[in-house]
């Protein structure tokens, strides 16, 4: 479930004390950044588009977009 | 079902978008959307019109300005940033007389997956060319027509901003069948771990 899995990657971030392991959190947040825009190109391409799940994807695309800005912001305590 | 049925259910769809809906619902279960029918439009024969202020020459919208005269004119507000962009033409309303009233989702039916697969790179370049038509530095002579002319691009930035970004995209077209699709989208949806996204992570710091 995806706010499962946004609150985990969360805690992850919020636990995380090196540099690195941000930068790995980071890696794995754009790989879901890029897998969302694609389901939405594909969402905007059926005949009619499926704008609900368009939606939903927009909603998911922005918690995404929150945890890099979040990342990006990371300092070591 | 009839676009009268979509009308008709969009009151109660953003009726139990604002209350009804608990902050942790998951996605998959989210507010019921009417399922839309996207017309589509046999090609229409040509791009809509309106004639120069200054040279009367009929003019594409939204070319601006006048290819003949040098002209700076207006654009009509209500069409789509793609074709404010030269990314596509405007279809005009069947439904209206009015040329100046433009049917969106027809036009981004047109458009590969819907307006949402752009070329970034391409985009900028349209936006840089569409700046260089505008600036108000080429209208120096009129007040009027520098007026108009940093309206228009600032138009022009502000379609760009949305097109160039996917997150501002997707929710543009997602609200462009309905305008009132708007209400419902995501901030609106799931407030309650939004605040995390910033802040907190800097006050350890």
């Amino acid at each position: 479930m995806l706010l499962a899995e946004i609150l985990e990657a969360r805690e992850e971030l919020e636990m995380a004390e090196s540099p690195e392991e941000v930068e790995s959190l980071r890696q794995t947040n754009q790989e879901k950044v890029d897998e969302t825009i694609a389901a939405l190109k594909e969402a905007f391409t059926g005949d009619p588009p499926d704008f609900q799940k368009a939606k939903g994807l927009a909603v998911q695309l922005k918690y995404w977009q929150g945890l890099e800005e979040a990342a990006k912001e990371w300092s070591p305590k | 079902m009839a676009s009268i049925r979509t009308a008709v259910n969009i009151p109660r769809v953003l009726a139990s978008s604002s209350r009804l809906i608990p902050a942790s619902i998951p996605i998959s279960c989210g507010v019921a959307v009417p399922r839309l029918q996207v017309h589509r439009y046999s090609s229409t024969s040509s791009t809509p019109t309106r004639p120069c202020p200054s040279c009367n020459t009929p003019i594409s919208i939204p070319t601006s300005p006048c290819p003949s005269c040098s002209k700076i004119v207006g654009i009509p507000t209500s069409i789509s940033h793609h074709s404010l962009l030269h990314l596509s033409d405007p279809v005009t309303n069947a439904a209206s007389a009015s040329t100046s009233t433009f049917d969106i989702p027809a036009e981004l039916t047109r458009l590969p997956a819907y307006g949402f697969d752009l070329d970034i790179k391409g985009l900028r370049g349209k936006m840089l060319r569409r700046q260089m038509e505008l600036h108000p530095d080429k209208y120096s002579g009129d007040e009027g027509d520098v007026r108009l002319a940093r309206e228009l691009s600032g138009r022009v930035n502000g379609a760009y901003e949305v097109l160039r970004d996917p997150l501002k995209r997707a929710e543009y077209l997602v609200c462009s069948p309905l305008p009132l699709f708007c209400f419902l989208l995501p901030t609106t949806i799931f407030p309650a771990i939004e605040p995390v996204a910033h802040g907190s992570y800097q006050r350890k710091s």
